[in-house]
């Protein structure tokens, strides 16, 4: 299937290789950058497509959610660049929130295939996923925000709060926008496996560890189980949090 | 107060006793396996703690306040600790989260002396919880598991076993493996986790006979008088879901 639905454009191809098993590739561009119609029109779309398929079965059930197969470079860079009027900075943000609480209610264990650099929001959405597979190439995780003068939306704060392992990483991450190799994730405990060096070899990485974690979905209680773990993210989103933005380009 | 103390007196489900000046000792025999049912709790469990304390407090008062509290299984088997709640009746009872239940969690987590769980065999859901709540785990080191199951039968986390799991466990992954795939802990596991503090070989009583050694080399926390306060800031998110009645409704559908 090939989101958005009826547009003349693809960015994001939806398939079910197997009865239990879809695959999200992102094909927004090669970077994938998030933006408002990136996440309404094709990213919420096609997990409600799945949810929805899922629930005609009832069964074990596990989502990839990987970048695009074409390249080797990206998996995620980030969200579009910040907008200068605040009502449409806002809707980015309420979007982004939107994105976020879905995935961490989802009722279908997600990992992500992170095929290439995964930078700000991208890595986010990386961590928003359940498991993390990545490529062994080239590839680098970071949250550059402090580099570029941008503070951190309280979600996204939340959410690293939430799964980064612990203190000095989260320090590191955060505050020193540190550029973490694929190694580095792999020994800090951001990411659970690295993949080959290709696209290809990281989805298939994703989809032998999607066969151990799939019986998570089967009782349906995958995704309650997570509002209860990630209380503070999805009370952050629910109170709508916001931090004041300022940018030294203003 | 007169040692060893079954209770309930009409149908002894545990029984508190004294081995020495500074410990006492709630042993749990609700058969083999000491299912936390809400007669278990509420006219058993809750007066044993109170008992405990009351005594703490008098020792206090004459200068002797070292002390500690071994919790333990049925020591006259070797397989369980506790298998958690009895299910089927706990979730037909309409007030037992809120009146019995929840209480006591809040009541053993936040205890104002050191707290050992003797963990002498498999501890299933909320027995694996009750294992949480105290302060300091002992493990036999044998054929004995640790699972929250709940994800394999399909009930979802009470909100204050999510929050108890993620302020003990704290590394994310663990969280995950225990909270989400319901992962059947072994020993080994979880001494490497620091989950539990000391593995024995042996039989419960073995188990036993370490808890209580360990909790003579913990009893000097008590006499300061902030063990419990403290824990209260420590636990606060766990206080919160309880104090909340935050509850997770299953969906219809499934």
């Amino acid at each position: 299937m090939s989101f958005p639905l009826g547009a003349a454009s693809c960015t994001l191809k939806l398939s079910r290789p197997n009865a239990d098993l879809w695959v999200i590739e992102l094909c927004h561009g090669v970077e994938n950058r998030l933006s408002r119609l990136f996440m309404s029109n094709a990213i919420l779309p096609a997990l409600q497509q799945i949810e929805e398929e899922w629930l005609e079965s009832s069964c074990d059930g596990t989502v990839i959610i990987t970048g695009n197969q074409t390249q080797e470079k990206f998996f995620c860079n980030g969200t579009i660049p910040v907008h200068s009027v605040p009502v449409v900075r806002e809707l980015m943000a309420f979007l982004l929130d939107e994105l976020f609480r879905r995935m961490f209610t989802y009722p279908i264990p997600i990992i992500c295939a992170m095929n290439g650099h995964t930078f700000a929001a991208g890595l986010v959405l990386a961590l928003a996923c359940d498991y993390r597979v990545m490529t062994s190439g080239k590839a680098w995780c970071c949250m550059n925000e402090v580099l570029f003068g941008a503070p951190l939306p309280a979600t996204v704060s939340a959410i690293l709060r939430a799964k980064l392992p612990n203190a000095v990483i989260l320090r590191k991450c955060s505050l020193e926008g540190y550029k973490f190799t694929a190694q580095d994730c792999l020994s800090h405990g951001i990411v659970d496996e690295l993949g080959g060096g290709t696209s290809s070899n990281v989805l298939e990485t994703a989809i032998r560890m999607a066969d151990k974690v799939k019986a998570g979905a089967k009782t349906g209680v995958w995704g309650l189980i997570k509002e209860e773990i990630y209380r503070e993210v999805i009370d952050t989103i629910d109170e709508s949090r916001r931090v004041a933005f300022t940018s030294a380009k203003l | 107060m007169s040692y060893p103390l079954p209770l309930p007196q009409s149908h002894p489900l545990l029984t508190v006793s004294k081995p020495n000046e500074t410990i006492w000792q709630i042993e749990l025999h609700n058969g083999d396996d000491s299912r936390l049912t809400r007669q278990l709790l509420e006219e058993a469990f809750l007066p044993a703690l109170d008992v405990v304390e009351k005594d703490w407090r008098k020792a206090l008062k004459s200068g002797r306040g070292d002390a500690a509290l071994v919790i333990v299984g049925n020591t006259k088997q070797d397989k369980f600790f506790s298998n958690g709640l009895d299910y089927e009746n706990a979730i037909k009872d309409p007030t037992f989260r809120k009146e019995v239940f929840n209480p006591w969690i809040k009541r053993l987590l936040t205890f104002p002396i050191p707290t050992i769980c003797a963990i002498n065999g498999h501890a299933f859901a909320a027995g694996f919880l009750l294992s949480l709540c105290c302060d300091y785990r002992v493990m036999t080191s044998g054929r004995a598991w640790c699972c929250f199951n709940e994800v394999h039968f399909g009930a979802p986390l009470p909100p204050p076993f999510a929050q108890i799991i993620k302020v003990k466990l704290v590394d994310p992954r663990l969280v995950r493996k225990c909270a989400l795939e319901g992962h059947r802990f072994v020993p080994r596991e979880l001494e490497a986790a620091g989950v539990v503090d000391r593995l024995v070989d042996g039989k419960s009583s073995d188990v036993l006979a370490a808890a209580v050694e360990f909790a003579k080399s913990r009893e000097a926390l008590a006499k300061g008088q902030v063990w419990g306060k403290i824990k209260e800031e420590l636990y606060r998110e766990v206080i919160v879901a309880i104090d909340e009645g935050r509850n997770v409704e299953r969906p219809a559908k499934l």
